[in-house]
């Protein structure tokens, strides 16, 4: 009886053994797996960019599933006001000439019924000196050929958190965009110095922009 | 014996189901769609800074003077502090840039005689106007010219006494002399004539 007893011990320990090592693999495996793949698209991605960056072209580039596609293009040029003064912003807005606007182009390619949900958000730079209340941003959307305002002329706002399509804490969402059908959105935005600004010295102000996509409700 | 063989068997197929469970949690979390594209054009707006004082002098009070040629006009050296005289008035504009500046400015005259209804303002015709940059050699930066003859200042009816422009700091003295011409009819009745100094910059 004894002997039976033992036996049935040294059986269950040796199941125990077994299961642990046989978790200890799977895991191991599923991390292997996850840290491949998720390499390989790293490189994939990096390989992208270093090849559009060479030929001095519009970056591209799309994360997901074959059946949805997203691009975002910037124009070669962009903003660069030097000298700047303080200007009304019926004059701001009607910024036109050469380095005083800045267009880039929205694109989506959607095959699903999920629609989805981009969002602009504007980035600035860490060494800017001016106050964000002294400068005014302006976006305007094409529609039909002819650009409208998407809305009005004011100051730089942080957002306070990241929000739920990808734009960061500290940045301004300029618009969202619910995409139920493929296409692409033109803009157009202008910065200038507010007329309500007092400078007293020489400051810059440096935006960029960013475009963040999800999946749509 | 079997029944160790089912025990086997019944954990290789939960560790598979694990796996595969494992798997799908994956495969659904890449299906999710997720773009971020951070944007490589910079957008700068850089600004400049001006930073003026002018010193528009004692303002200009001429009451009942007698008329003086032009030869004695131009070289008057009274400062009229005291008021009441016919003499030279000083006035300077400066502007500290920060940055690259570059515009115009106007140095004009307005007429505050009017003010004073009571007044018995004397005519622009018989005021004589003369403006130097107030240095020792006195350059002469405005002949002789009545105050009817001065242009009119860019965005009111003020007389414009000295304009030039300017790219970076800048200093600008004047000195308008002030007199009243030979031709001023002299009578009995007193007439006056005030103004002040003032400044405008453009760019």
């Amino acid at each position: 009886m004894k002997t039976e007893g033992t036996n049935e011990k040294t059986q269950e320990k040796k199941y125990s053994r077994k299961i642990i090592i046989s978790l200890i693999v799977v895991v191991i495996l599923v991390f292997s797996v996850i840290t491949l793949s998720f390499t390989a698209y790293v490189n994939l991605e990096k390989k992208e960019q270093a090849k559009n960056e060479e030929q001095h072209q519009h970056e591209q580039s799309q994360k997901g599933q074959d059946n949805v596609f997203m691009t975002y293009v910037e124009d070669i040029n962009g903003i660069r006001i030097e000298n700047a003064s303080p200007v009304r912003d019926e004059v701001g807005k009607a910024l036109n000439g050469k380095g005083q606007y800045f267009d880039f182009t929205v694109s989506t390619k959607i095959s699903k019924k999920t629609p989805i949900v981009y969002e602009i958000a504007a980035i600035k730079d860490k060494n800017s000196t001016l106050d964000d209340k002294d400068v005014k941003i302006y976006l305007e959307k094409q529609n039909s050929g002819t650009y409208e305002q998407v809305f009005e002329p004011q100051p730089f706002t942080a957002l306070s958190e990241k929000t739920q399509v990808g734009s960061p804490k500290g940045a301004m969402v300029l618009k969202k965009v619910k995409k139920t059908k493929s296409g692409s959105d033109n803009y157009r935005l202008r910065m200038w110095i507010s007329d309500k600004a007092t400078i007293t010295d020489v400051k810059t102000y440096t935006v960029t922009v960013n475009v963040y996509g999800v999946y749509g409700d | 014996m079997i029944e160790e063989k089912n025990k086997n068997i019944k954990l290789l197929v939960s560790l598979l189901l694990v796996f595969v469970l494992i798997f799908i949690i994956i495969g659904a979390s890449y299906a999710a769609f997720y773009y971020k594209k951070e944007g490589k054009i910079r957008n700068v707006i850089s600004t400049r800074s001006v930073q003026c004082t002018f010193n528009e002098g004692t303002p200009i009070y001429i009451k009942s003077a007698f008329p003086i040629s032009d030869e004695v006009g131009k070289i008057l050296m009274t400062d009229t502090a005291t008021g009441y005289e016919q003499g030279y008035y000083d006035a300077t504009i400066s502007c500290e840039c920060k940055g690259s500046c570059r515009g115009n400015y106007e140095i004009y005259l307005t007429d505050t005689t009017n003010k004073d209804s009571t007044i018995d303002k004397i005519d622009d015709k018989y005021i004589k106007t003369y403006v130097t940059n107030g240095n020792e050699l006195e350059q002469v930066l405005s002949p002789v010219k009545t105050l009817d003859q001065l242009e009119t200042a860019t965005t009111n009816d003020d007389k414009v006494i000295y304009k030039g422009d300017f790219a970076g700091t800048f200093s600008q003295k004047i000195r308008l002399r002030l007199w009243i011409g030979e031709d001023y009819p002299v009578g009995e009745k007193v007439q006056t004539f005030k103004a002040k100094i003032n400044a405008k910059i453009s760019e």
